[in-house]
């Protein structure tokens, strides 16, 4: 059953078929709503904001203009948008924890497990310090249910330009990782 | 190694698509593209684990729950506005309007006066 199918079973008066929706979309969504690094319970929230939005406006979708998914992910990137604005992500965030997060990893005479452990650490704290539209356009890559021009959708922007904000993206995610630096050129 | 060739090749790594067989010769052959190839694949398994996020129990559920709550308050809405919309276009309905406007109305303005007259020193 593709998302049209259900969109239009749900405006045929079937809303019980919007379930099929929220089981297919809600683990793309909590995990692209983590990348804002927002408490469990904030994405919880957020995340069914987004499909009570998404149920609201069905009418305003528009398949011409993008996928139903493009579409739900815009709603849920504006709410996490509005969520951060109102509290400051609450995250380690200077150079040096990285740097630390490094050593502890180079020197590091825990067992794989830790070491594992460590290197999410490290990852999410190099991710949660790129700059949102870098951050966001790697974030909804690494989901892998999007296509490039979904995300182009999402975002509002050409392909070309989320190529190029993967790519910078990504290569920084690299050199903060890899290398212990977070030095941002946009 | 061809700079070009390596820009071209770590741009379409980092996109995910799919590689042809130029790119994949070029990656056996050039040590600073499979390094990237290798750091990035490193990269996404972990951020893969790093995102993982498990969606609490029953949250479909709850999310229907709360769509098919807002639809029965909608509809309830939807039929007092109905209801009264039918109601008032009869002329009892009219009538009725009308009255209760004109008590609601003298009200008013009783009180006005009477609050008026209390605070009026004598």
């Amino acid at each position: 059953m593709d998302d049209q199918f259900i969109i239009n079973q749900v405006f045929a008066g079937n809303t019980a078929a919007f379930k099929v929706l929220v089981l297919r979309y809600q683990r793309p969504i909590f995990k692209f709503l983590k990348s804002f690094f927002l408490s469990d319970q904030v994405i919880e929230e957020l995340a069914q904001e987004t499909f009570l939005r998404a149920f609201k406006n069905l009418e305003r979708f528009d398949p011409e203009k993008a996928s139903f998914s493009s579409w739900l992910f815009t709603i849920a990137k504006n709410a996490a948008i509005n969520e951060t604005k109102k509290e400051r992500r609450s995250l380690p965030s200077s150079q040096e924890d990285i740097t630390k997060l490094a050593d502890a990893k180079s020197s590091s005479t825990f067992v794989d497990k830790h070491t594992h452990e460590t290197d999410k650490k490290k990852l999410a704290l190099a991710i949660s310090q790129l700059p949102d539209i870098f951050r966001r356009a790697v974030s909804l890559s690494y989901l892998q249910e999007l296509s490039l021009e979904d995300i182009a959708a999402i975002e509002g922007c050409s392909v070309g330009t989320v190529k190029s904000r993967i790519f910078r993206g990504k290569q920084i995610l690299k050199d903060a990782f890899f290398k212990g630096s977070l030095e941002v050129k946009i | 190694m061809n700079a070009k060739s390596c820009d071209q090749t770590q741009e379409k790594l980092a996109w995910g698509e799919e590689l042809d067989p130029t790119i994949k010769s070029h990656i056996a052959a050039c040590a600073a593209c499979r390094k990237f190839s290798h750091e990035l694949t490193e990269l996404e398994s972990l951020a893969a684990s790093t995102m993982n996020v498990g969606v609490p129990v029953g949250f479909a559920d709850n999310v229907m729950q709360k769509i098919l709550t807002e639809k029965a308050h909608q509809e309830a809405n939807h039929w007092l506005v109905e209801t009264w919309r039918e109601f008032t276009a009869t002329p009892w309905g009219q009538a009725v309007t009308v009255g209760a406007a004109a008590i609601l109305g003298f009200l008013g303005v009783f009180q006005f006066t009477l609050t008026y007259l209390l605070a009026t020193p004598a």
